[in-house]
């Protein structure tokens, strides 16, 4: 039974950050239709600002935090407005080709800017650890998930009753409707970005300091460990994202813990999630929460 | 209100769709638009509600001028703030989104929320039987509740030009009166009103001015009445003779 709430408690922790990052995937897909990889690179290049910020430059961490989200809002909008909008009515395809490119020189940018190896992220939680009974409680899992849950519910309310976030979901419905309402296409779509990019510092500094603390230009695919919670959860569904995140979360840190499957060569539970995502795109294929086109018949 | 001069439009390298279209619409009336399909009436709004580029459509010549000021080039959320609003041919309602939440995205260049309530209940006076399903979604609405949602969604921008893409398409006889009603009282409150129609019939009969578009070009234009009467007009368009 410990053993269970152990791993239930590191699960719902690393399925926050999956949400964190799938939600920052559904947010632009739910606007332009597109798929963001290049979100996997704004999780690593969040991370490391917050270690520029409050690690090397000793602002208090939570000042680090907050200005690496403003930095990367802002550069979210800014790689939209370059490279993004001119290709509005292009392929799909391509535009998602292009957010591949995004993630590579993302990642190249962050190996030459920070080249030293070996880099720290401290955060004020470090490595602490309480005990509940026989159970320990890993501070960083703890931090994980309560910013997650806030960071969440922030993205409900804003979605649900502000104009701006009405305005995007009314975009990802009908574009040209949209427009003929008043409403900015292209300000939807910065908004967007600028609302998954500035997800990601904290999704990135919950990732890294799971591990340790140790940062490395790699997380960003370990992000995109993200992709089975999004798809699994429901492409367009912010709830989805959530639900998928934590399903993936606990699957894979379960799998860890219970299942023993030595003939299938070890880490197995790195192959769970996947396992999850194909049995249910089986029975449900726009994934758990997503839209079913509403139709009168 | 609103005065198109000389207007030509192009979708593409070649195709012209309206060539040298000049229309009045005067402040405080009901004005008609009338032409069988494909003529370029819903070009001729796009045009006006800065809609052309969703559908890689340009203006190659002319001008629109609302309350004076030209707009040809303006973007459709500026056309919006200025006051002009549109119900879309096919209703276009956003079918996801509650029908409460339609309303508000209507109201996107209302900055008051409180204003943006009062609005909400307004439509819901004029169109009772949108109170009772404000909740649900609006693509489980029956056609002609969508209609009456995208009329209300557009009056919420208190617009004082209000143009409207075939409302009546598609609709029962008993519904396509309801909706004539309701323009022709959103007329008589004050707002401006272009109806594009193809049911010549009930357009003309709610409308002080009409024009007969063929081809891309007015081929008609005059008090609705005198079109009424005109014989080629009930030939061709009230299934006359």
């Amino acid at each position: 039974m410990d053993k269970f709430l152990q791993l239930l408690l590191s699960g719902v922790a690393l399925g926050g950050i999956y949400a964190l990052v799938a939600l920052g995937f559904v947010v632009i897909y739910k606007a332009s239709g597109a798929f963001n990889f290049a979100q996997g690179g704004f999780v690593t290049l969040g991370a490391y600002m917050v270690y520029q910020f409050g690690t090397d430059w000793g602002l208090p961490f939570w000042l680090a935090l907050v200005l690496a989200m403003i930095v990367m809002a802002a550069v979210g909008m800014f790689l939209e407005r370059l490279v993004i909008r001119p290709m509005v009515g292009k392929p799909v395809f391509t535009v998602v080709l292009i957010t591949l490119g995004l993630l590579l020189i993302i990642e190249q940018v962050v190996r030459s800017v920070w080249t030293m190896p070996g880099l720290v992220l401290t955060t004020p939680w470090g490595n602490g650890r309480s005990r509940l009974g026989d159970v320990t409680l890993r501070h960083a899992d703890l931090w994980t998930m309560v910013s997650a849950a806030a960071l969440l519910a922030a993205f409900f309310l804003f979605f649900r009753y502000s104009r701006t976030g009405l305005g995007m979901r009314a975009t990802a419905l009908d574009q040209e409707a949209a427009a003929a309402q008043g409403i900015s296409v292209g300000r939807s779509f910065a908004v967007s970005w600028a609302v998954a990019a500035a997800a990601a510092p904290v999704a990135g500094v919950m990732l890294v300091s799971r591990g340790g603390g140790a940062l490395s230009p790699a997380i960003g695919f370990v992000a995109l460990a993200a992709f089975p919670a999004m798809i699994l959860g429901g492409l367009d569904s912010a709830g989805g994202a959530v639900l998928g995140g934590v399903l993936i979360g606990l699957a894979e840190i379960m799998s860890q813990g219970y299942l023993d499957v030595s003939w299938l060569g070890s880490n197995v539970e790195l192959v769970v999630p996947y396992v999850l995502m194909v049995l249910v795109l089986l029975w449900r294929p726009e994934g758990l929460l997503g839209t079913r086109r509403v139709e009168r018949v | 209100m609103l005065e198109v001069r000389d207007l030509s439009v192009r979708y593409g390298p070649a195709l012209t769709v309206l060539r040298s279209v000049d229309l009045q619409v005067p402040a405080g009336a009901i004005v008609a638009l009338l032409g069988p399909n494909g003529a370029g009436k819903t070009t001729l709004l796009r045009a006006l509600t800065g809609l052309l580029p969703f559908h890689h459509g340009r203006v190659t010549g002319g001008d629109v001028l609302l309350e004076g000021d030209p707009v040809r080039r303006a973007r459709a959320s500026t056309l919006v703030r200025r006051g002009m609003a549109q119900v879309m041919e096919g209703r276009r309602i956003f079918a996801e989104l509650t029908v409460e939440e339609n309303l508000r995205a209507g109201a996107v260049t209302v900055r008051d929320r409180r204003r943006v309530t009062e609005l909400t209940r307004e439509v819901f006076e004029t169109f009772p039987q949108l109170a009772g399903r404000r909740g649900d979604q609006a693509g489980y609405l029956s056609g002609g509740e969508q209609q009456m949602l995208a009329i209300g969604r557009a009056l919420m921008s208190s617009p004082k030009l209000l143009l409207l893409d075939e409302p009546s398409l598609g609709l029962a006889p008993r519904i396509v009166e309801q909706i004539a009603e309701r323009i022709s009282a959103v007329g008589a409150a004050g707002t401006t009103v272009l109806l594009v129609e193809q049911n010549a019939a009930m357009a003309l009969s709610i409308a002080e001015f009409a024009y007969v578009l063929q081809a891309g070009r007015v081929a008609l234009g005059g008090p609705a009445a005198a079109l009424r009467d005109d014989a080629d007009v009930q030939k061709l368009y009230l299934g006359d003779g």
